[in-house]
């Protein structure tokens, strides 16, 4: 038992004064007590220390409270609720103007877009797929188209003296109604300097769907992909 | 130590019953004030810590769970109410302790914690030992030694692992016996 390390037993006995010693720990502290002076001493200490803290504080805090003004209490406490019941209830309807400025903002977005797309147009036909976007999902067919639409290469053309419809849509290997649609012109006649928007997706979509004007259409210029009726 | 309350008292008081809100008080006004004064160490300063905690008892009832017990929530709050006005305290002084050296006006002196009306001298001695540990040593010793909590119940208000408490209250007790045997030594020679 000599060999343990005060340290060790001064260890012990501050847990002990938690009263969190372990029974079989408690027996070798006994038995070291018993034979250590110096030990037994620090263990006298503790005692009295704990002794002293307690008398000191109660000696310092005797002091009764005065009557607590419970009206007070109540109607702080009160008031406090009522504040909290209305900052739940805005909390709770938070999400009704939220969801309001959310619908907005994708509106106005939608109806932004479509302007930055194709700029001072009337009806046409590259308006029907961005209305398809106000629409959630797209299936995937109609996503493509709607690509195509938005990525839609441009040239503005001024209109010379002698020009014809006819002979710029070959030029640019576009079919005529194309034209006519994307500028929103009321006929096939074209007055010369006027600007006229040439859009090159129609080439490749408005061909595909719409063959049977192509033979209408002066042979092809420079058309690379134009399925013409030479070849 | 009774840790238990009706759970009648509680729900009636979450339904603002006002006999309910004032047994609540006077059940637990005095061991509150207690904790209040044994932090502060200012007894108009502890009375007002005793409503405030009453008052934010009252306002976060609903969240009280009846997993833990209901006297260590409130005495949680009270903790954490009178460490606010703890800081508050300590900032003040040190902005009165920089005009003092500023404007060289002697303020009103503040209240401080080495005041006593402890007259016998080995007991002053520890007393202002107990004042000069800091709080994380300080509350778990009074919490101990003079509300006679265990370290359980203590861990539990001070929401910190009883280990760690154990460990607080060895070093404060340590302190304390090194700091006293320190004034004996001299005051002997």
């Amino acid at each position: 038992m000599k060999n343990i390390p005060h340290k060790k037993i001064r260890a012990l006995l501050q847990a002990a004064a938690d009263q969190a010693l372990p029974p079989e720990e408690r027996m070798v502290l006994d038995t070291h007590l018993a034979e250590c002076g110096e030990c037994s001493t620090y263990a006298q200490n503790l005692v009295q220390l704990q002794d002293g803290l307690r008398r000191v504080m109660q000696q310092q805090w005797d002091v009764r409270s005065k009557p607590l003004p419970i009206e007070a209490i109540k109607n702080r406490a009160n008031r406090i609720a009522a504040q909290n019941q209305v900052a739940g209830a805005v909390r709770k309807f938070a999400f009704v103007p939220m969801l309001a400025i959310v619908f907005f903002m994708a509106l106005s977005f939608k109806v932004i877009n479509p302007q930055q797309a194709t700029p001072g147009m009337g009806i046409t036909s590259s308006n029907t797929p961005d209305i398809s976007l106000l629409v959630p999902r797209p299936p995937v067919g109609l996503t493509a188209t709607k690509l195509l639409t938005q990525e839609c290469g441009r040239v503005t053309y001024i209109v010379q003296e002698n020009d014809t419809l006819d002979e710029i849509a070959a030029k640019y290997g576009v079919s005529t109604d194309a034209i006519i649609a994307y500028n929103g012109l009321a006929s096939d006649k074209i007055d010369p300097q006027s600007v006229l928007t040439i859009p090159f997706c129609e080439r490749t979509s408005v061909e595909a769907t719409t063959t049977p004007t192509v033979p209408n259409t002066i042979a092809p210029a420079i058309g690379p992909v134009d399925p013409s009726p030479r070849g | 130590m009774d840790f238990t309350t009706s759970s009648q008292v509680i729900s009636g008081c979450i339904a603002r019953d006002e006999s309910a809100i004032e047994r609540l008080i006077f059940e637990y006004q005095g061991s509150i004030f207690r904790l209040t004064l044994s932090v502060l160490n200012d007894p108009v300063e502890a009375h007002e810590a005793t409503q405030d905690t009453f008052i934010a008892a009252l306002g976060a009832l609903k969240s009280y769970r009846e997993s833990s017990s209901f006297k260590a929530w409130l005495y949680t709050i009270a903790l954490n109410v009178s460490r606010n006005r703890l800081r508050k305290r300590k900032t003040l002084e040190r902005l009165n302790n920089s005009l003092q050296a500023i404007f060289r006006v002697q303020l009103q002196k503040m209240s401080s914690p080495e005041e006593t009306v402890i007259q016998n001298e080995k007991d002053a001695a520890l007393w202002k030992a107990l004042n000069q540990l800091g709080e994380r040593q300080r509350i778990p010793l009074v919490l101990r030694y003079f509300h006679n909590l265990s370290t359980a119940e203590i861990a539990e208000v001070l929401n910190i692992n009883e280990g760690t408490i154990h460990s607080r209250l060895h070093i404060g007790r340590e302190r304390l016996r090194i700091e006293l045997e320190k004034q004996s030594g001299f005051s002997g020679e």
